[in-house]
């Protein structure tokens, strides 16, 4: 048997991947900033711990990102994004806003993979992507829901779940 | 002894030394055999080489391996229901994952027909032999089944997951990368949930993490929601079974599949 005529995918990112990462790391540092927002307002209640670690991870994802890119990294989150969700963060219901904001990155990075050209980038992405997946489904507990009666909340990215960056989604 | 008579010393003994080599070598060829006067002396016969099959890691191996996994975790599953040992929302959220594995394993058999291959249907038969059985033989006689159960749940997602997310890489075609996630994603969410049914107090750890004081753990747990920072691909510990003399249980080391746990497209001839 024979192995089908294939292309091997380049290891570092290509110019096109740097800039998809680039967008990447910016909303990782929204994420970020507006965990820290929603810690310094007090909103979280007992998971407050919970949520000052789901910042810490996206702060991580971003210097992961910059660590592929180099010197592309714009090291700025987005202040549109941001401001558009800072109220929700630093209110009553920051767990849902949280969730929803953990599930857009989700399908994001999802869009970003059927993009991206470099085994780098495509690796990092999987492993932040997966960590976020599981920041959703954490976060439809801290909102109150039940996993059983609300069991898509948590196990399943909502196929309106917003694009935060402008990429075609893949068919599945 | 001078320098001189050690030097002949070491010379005779040389000699001596080098006509055994000469005699051992002309009996030598003697045992080979008259039968051709070309070939290079030998004892006895060796066997025909078996030839090695061809054993790409191809977009079509790595998709017939994560379904592979799929059926692993539909037989877990499935003989977890046969214990009936859980209930209540443990046994609910257990058949909903349930349907999500056989929904992703029509998935990932459908991207192997598309993508030219053969569509594995069974259960990854290396995984399911130092894995899968030996677990399920340890909860059989354990004294909290419904515990092990849910632990061996929460171990095989995020090691589904994890698999998923080590394939990324390694896909020719971009388009399967975000296929797996999809499904990877999934997995991630089960073993998520499954980690705050087990842990409800303690949803991320802390472990790794740069933050305030006040927010890092005491104590640590083997179950979270969120146990780290990026998706790991670091072997799952899942301890399980009865207790021995010494109070101790069995904790079985889940990897993500290696080299010989692939399901290659030869293994279909065989």
């Amino acid at each position: 048997m024979t192995s089908p005529d294939t292309t091997t995918p380049p290891r570092r990112p290509t110019a096109g991947d740097i800039e998809l990462l680039a967008v990447a790391q910016s909303l990782e540092l929204t994420a970020r900033d507006l965990y820290r927002a929603a810690v310094s307002a007090g909103v979280g209640g007992d998971h407050e711990a919970s949520l000052a670690c789901m910042g810490a991870h996206h702060d991580m994802a971003s210097q992961s990102i910059s660590a592929v890119i180099g010197g592309e990294a714009p090291q700025t989150r987005n202040d549109d994004l941001f401001e558009a969700l800072e109220s929700e963060f630093t209110g009553s219901d920051v767990a849902l806003a949280a969730h929803g904001l953990e599930n857009s990155l989700v399908a994001t990075h999802k869009a970003l993979l059927g993009e991206l050209d470099g085994s780098e980038g495509s690796a990092l992405i999987a492993s932040v992507l997966i960590v976020e997946a599981r920041h959703a489904a954490a976060l439809a507990a801290v909102a109150g829901l039940s996993p059983v009666d609300d069991a898509d909340a948590f196990l399943v990215t909502p196929t309106d779940a917003e694009l935060l960056a402008d990429v075609e989604v893949p068919a599945s | 002894m001078n320098a001189r008579q050690q030097s002949a010393l070491s010379r005779r003994r040389f000699l001596i030394a080098g006509g055994a080599s000469v005699s051992l070598g002309a009996l030598l060829a003697a045992c080979g055999g008259g039968e051709s006067s070309t070939g290079i002396a030998r004892i006895g016969l060796t066997p025909d080489a078996t030839e090695l099959p061809d054993a790409p890691v191809t977009d079509v191996a790595l998709l017939r391996t994560a379904s592979s996994l799929e059926y692993n975790a539909i037989f877990a599953y499935e003989a977890a229901a046969g214990l009936g040992v859980l209930s209540g929302d443990a046994l609910a959220l257990a058949s909903r994952f349930l349907d999500d594995h056989k929904r992703h394993a029509d998935t990932i058999v459908a991207a192997t027909e598309a993508a030219g291959g053969n569509p594995w249907t069974d259960p990854n038969p290396r995984l399911q032999s130092i894995y899968i059985e030996p677990a399920l033989s340890l909860i059989a006689d354990s004294d909290d089944q419904a515990g092990d159960v849910l632990a061996l749940a929460y171990a095989l997602e995020t090691l589904a997951g994890a698999t998923y997310q080590s394939f990324v890489p390694l896909f020719d075609d971009k388009a399967l990368r975000a296929a797996a996630m999809g499904n990877g994603e999934e997995e991630g969410r089960h073993a998520a949930t499954l980690g705050l049914v087990l842990n409800p107090t303690r949803l991320v750890s802390s472990s790794g993490l740069s933050i305030a004081a006040e927010y890092a753990e005491t104590e640590t747990s083997v179950f979270y929601a969120v146990p780290s920072a990026f998706g790991t691909l670091a072997p799952v510990p899942v301890t399980i079974g009865p207790a021995d003399e010494n109070g101790t249980r069995t904790t079985v080391n889940l990897e993500t599949p290696s080299l010989n746990s692939l399901v290659y497209e030869y293994l279909d001839g065989e």
